[in-house]
């Protein structure tokens, strides 16, 4: 393998994206895939490369070390080294998601993180077993805490899974985030490789409103071997 | 006036806690108790707390106290607020009242049951034995129990228990095809085939009356009989008193299905009584497992009302022994479940979130093999190294006690979650030496419902499963426990190497040993030498005559875990896992082959006689083939029973239970994601996808089933036992 960076579809103007999403601090929702926090994996490799240490908060049960490990070996770097990068921790219920949002500030001054992936956000709020109120209480709150991370000079990647029916009140949590979001963004897997779909742009940087990320705007065409195939229902307009 | 009697139901009313009773005398009585103030805790800035407590008093009858308690996590005491709910009914009004006032203030002990509040405080549980102090109005003036969870012979209350069920097939009639109503008390079945729903409803009227049963025991009572008896009740203006408090209508919950852990998991609706206890067989994983008795016991032990503990999880009723711990020690009990995981590096946690340890086996035909098992090991472990959310890297830093991870475990502290468990322990202990002492079959068959009861509560308390709702899970007592398990595995391999014995299989907490010529004696030995090495319990399950470590089905050079069947020396008793005898999905007419197969094998006793017994194993085979081939079997024989992963309009490709499950949705029946449904297979390749299953419910004399495809599952099934045999005298491949 010859290309540096493993998250190969994010390549041409897409790669400016990427620059995009983890140079400035925001909080940049990632959905609309059934596996969208599976695929935050490849969001890592950009800033460990780097040197950079990251902060995971996986609430939904998703992280997985070995892709780290194969990531380093395509990148020619120690797995230990990527492996030692990543500070992750698991929430299996929306309250100790919310606690760790709440904790995150500090574990990133105390860890010197910049990056904070969060996975299952807010997919985990929408939860059968508690009342509708109590969950949209406790999500308002991780909002709050959310909003004043840039502030702070964090950079979250937000990523929610898109089930096959939404609720309604998953379509509320979901509209809400985007809503706060600096930028949200569709995660579209098709067998060429993964693509980004701008779902909306809050400040116009790229010129480029609405505008399709897709494989066709790859730089390399060996780069897309290391992209999970697996066929996409429909493909973006423009691959 | 004082009465003694045994509690059989208890809820919340306006009026204060209703206890349904029964006397030895057999009167049924419902009783209130009006003293009953229950509290929750709040927490945080005193100083705001108390700007609150005037308005809260305005707004609702409390009782408010500063009071001292502990903090789970810390196990520092510290000020909060107590808030006593003098109308029990608005306890949760209360609280949520509070937490919109002061949404930063901490809330503990609020979310809570009320019967199960009641029972914590009082000391009472279902079927105890309570001596009470009623006046006129039937008002409860004292309750005194006398009575004790953790005895193992206790009395239990005269119970009628009626029974309904539809005649015929065991699957769910909401998929279509039913029969008369049985309705049997006692060893009296009536069979009501009434057609008119009038005459139904009358006939069942008159029963109820007539037997006025305290547990009404049904067959899909919680989604079918019960919700369409009373709507068609409700239709047709014929009153059916299946509750004997006349102030409550029964309570329905509707189905519904979520994701838990990347799985989807389909929960029936229930149907729930008042003053009678309604249990669906069909819709309660204790009654299933552990009948009537069983129930009975994991009721009292956890304290939650019968109807409850029959539809909830054993994982819900270990977080009740807990939450009544807790309380009786005047911990606090956080409202939601916060406490995240620490961060850790992908590096650490590579080390800490492993599961059990597996040695693959050593395929093939085994003589003389000793199984040992450490009994209960996961809560063993909790209870013997004080393994508990509160105490894994506890606060005050005791040092690092956890072999491979180097987590600390408290020392200061004895954590909630050994406390809870290690009588436990000890009670399914007693309750096992009970089944051995016991003369009478009906008693052993008891204590064996009950000890496996306890069983199921220490099951649960460890795991993956439980730890979304475990309000006493974390996850690094969860990694410790596992950390501890593995090491306890390699103990005991290597004192079994050292003692001469081949380790043949391991697996979590029990495992496979073989040495040439080793007597029970010397497999007992082992066992002790086991346990003295580990300072855990470990028994011998037994000694195989023979086992067989059977291979992947996909590859037979492949070893996987816990694929095998063997017979026990002594009693000829078969041990079988992961063949199609032990899988739920498995057509019976398969399991059945399978079953008498091993019944011929349980007579061998080595390689040899097993050679001999494999021509007329293989005649049994011939036997089910030749049924097969002349369209002998019966439909039932064929069913396979398969979960749906998604709802049937999601299925992508045209599978077997795809097709099954589309069929039935065409035919108004609604099916969610987790629901099982049965189906026969037609015709496998046939080009029309629709002709290649058939629902079982909406099978006709049209259809016809595939023969071919089902000779080959019954070969398929055959195959572990001729595995290691190919070139046996009498046997055809
Ligand atoms: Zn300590």
């Amino acid at each position: 393998m010859s290309l540096p960076v493993p998250a190969p579809a994010f390549t041409g103007p897409a790669r400016c994206l990427l620059g995009t999403l983890s140079s400035r601090p925001g909080l940049f929702v990632l959905s609309g895939h059934p596996e969208s926090s599976r695929l935050s994996h490849y969001f890592l490799a950009a800033p460990l490369l780097r040197g950079e240490v990251v902060l995971f908060l996986d609430a939904a049960n998703c992280f997985n070390p070995y892709r780290l490990v194969v990531f380093a070996e395509q990148c020619r770097r120690p797995p230990a080294q990527f492996l030692g990068r990543v500070r992750i921790s698991r929430a299996f219920t929306c309250f100790q998601l919310a606690e760790l949002i709440e904790r995150t500030p500090a574990a990133a001054r105390r860890f010197r993180a910049r990056r904070v992936v969060v996975a299952g956000m807010p997919d985990i709020f929408d939860d059968e077993e508690l009342p509708a109120a109590e969950a949209k209480a406790a999500f308002t709150r991780s909002l709050d805490e959310l909003r004043r991370w840039p502030e702070q000079g964090l950079t979250a990647l937000i990523f929610s899974d898109a089930p096959p029916r939404l609720s309604p009140l998953g379509t509320w949590l979901r509209g809400e985030l985007e809503r706060q979001a600096t930028e949200a963004y569709r995660l579209e897997e098709s067998p060429a490789g993964l693509c980004l779909r701008e779902a909306k742009t809050r400040e116009v940087e790229h010129g480029t409103h609405g505008r399709d990320f897709s494989p066709a705007d790859r730089a390399d065409p060996g780069a897309l071997r290391q992209v999970p195939a697996r066929p996409a229902p429909r493909r973006p307009a423009g691959a | 006036m004082r009465v003694e009697t045994w509690l059989l139901d208890l809820y919340p009313s306006p009026e204060g806690m209703v206890l349904w009773t029964i006397e030895a005398a057999g009167r049924r009585r419902r009783l209130v108790d009006t003293d009953f103030t229950p509290c929750f805790y709040v927490g945080g800035p005193l100083d705001k707390i108390a700007q609150l407590t005037p308005r809260l008093a305005a707004e609702f009858p409390v009782r408010l106290d500063w009071v001292e308690r502990q903090d789970l996590w810390s196990g520092v005491w510290q000020t909060v607020l107590e808030v006593g709910v003098r109308r029990p009914v608005q306890f949760a009004a209360v609280a949520r009242w509070v937490h919109r006032q002061a949404p930063r203030a901490e809330l503990f002990n609020c979310d809570i049951s009320l019967p199960a509040l009641y029972a914590y405080e009082k000391g009472v549980f279902p079927l105890a034995r309570c001596a009470l102090e009623v006046d006129e109005a039937d008002r409860v003036r004292a309750l005194r129990v006398e009575d004790d969870p953790w005895a193992t012979q206790y009395e239990l209350p005269p119970l009628t228990v009626m029974e309904w069920r539809l005649e015929g097939e065991s699957i769910t009639p909401q998929h279509g095809h039913r029969g008369g109503l049985e309705v049997c008390v006692e060893d009296r079945v009536e069979v009501l085939t009434e057609d008119d729903p009038r005459e139904l409803l009358a006939a069942l009227a008159r029963r109820l009356r007539q037997d006025d049963p305290d547990i009404l025991l049904t067959d899909w009572g919680d989604s079918f009989l019960l919700p369409r008896l009373l709507q068609a009740a409700e239709r047709l203006d014929c009153p059916l008193p299946l509750n004997r408090d006349p102030a409550c209508a029964a309570h329905h919950k509707r189905a519904r299905s979520y994701f838990s852990y990347g799985r989807i998991v389909f929960k029936d609706s229930s149907t729930t009584l008042f003053g009678r206890l309604h249990i669906d067989r069909k819709n309660s994983f204790a009654v299933g497992e552990t009948n009537l008795e069983g129930l009975f016991e994991l009721s009292r032990l956890t304290k939650l009302p019968l109807q409850y503990m029959a539809r909830t999880s054993t994982g819900t009723g270990i977080t009740s022994m807990q939450l009544d711990l807790a309380c009786r020690q005047h911990i606090l009990i956080p409202w939601q479940k916060r406490e995240p995981e620490e961060f850790k590096t992908a590096r650490q946690l590579l080390l800490t979130d492993r599961g059990g340890l597996v040695f693959k086996p050593i395929l093939g035909f085994h003589e003389n093999v000793g199984e040992l098992d450490f009994a209960s090991m996961f809560p063993s472990i909790m209870a013997r190294f004080n393994v508990s959310p509160e105490t894994v890297n506890c606060r005050c830093g005791c040092p690092a006690r956890v072999p491979e991870i180097g987590y600390g475990i408290c020392r200061r502290r004895r954590g909630l979650v050994p406390q809870t468990v290690a009588p436990i322990i000890e009670k399914r202990a007693r309750y096992k030496q009970l089944m051995h002492e016991a003369r009478e079959e009906s008693e052993r068959r008891r204590y064996d419902d009950r000890q496996n009861a306890l069983k199921w509560l220490l099951v649960t308390c460890f795991g993956y499963l439980g730890y979304k709702n475990a309000r006493f899970g974390r996850i690094e007592a969860h990694e410790a426990i596992n950390a501890f398990g593995r090491e306890k595995l390699l103990v005991a391999k290597e004192v079994s190497e050292r003692a001469g014995f081949r380790l043949l299989h391991a697996i979590v907490d029990s495992l496979w040993v073989e040495k040439p010529g080793a007597t029970r004696q010397d497999y007992e030995e082992l066992a002790r030498a086991i346990e003295a090495a580990t300072d855990l319990p470990v028994a011998l399950e037994g000694v195989y005559k023979y086992i067989v470590f059977l291979p992947s089905r996909q590859n037979a050079a492949v070893s996987v875990p816990n694929r095998y069947f063997g017979v026990f020396a002594g009693s000829n008793r078969i041990k079988v896992r992961g063949l199609e005898v032990r899988r739920h999905d498995a057509p019976p007419l398969v399991a059945r082959m399978q079953e008498e197969v091993l019944r011929l094998f349980a007579e061998a006793h080595d390689a040899n006689s097993y050679r001999q017994k494999l021509a007329e194993a293989a005649e049994v085979l011939a036997r089910f083939e030749e049924r097969l081939r002349a369209g002998k079997v019966s439909w039932e024989e064929l069913i396979i029973r398969k979960r749906l992963t998604q709802a049937p309009g999601d299925y992508q490709k045209a599978s077997l239970v795809a097709v099954a499950a589309q069929a039935l949705e065409a035919c108004g029946v609604q099916l969610r994601p987790g629901e099982a449904i049965e189906y026969v297979i037609t015709q496998a390749d046939a080009a029309l996808p629709t002709e290649r299953a058939r629902p079982f419910t909406l099978l006709n004399g049209f259809s016809s089933y595939d023969r071919e495809k089902y000779l080959e599952l019954l070969r398929q099934a055959f195959e572990p036992f001729r595995l290691y045999f190919a070139h046996s005298p009498g046997l055809s491949s």
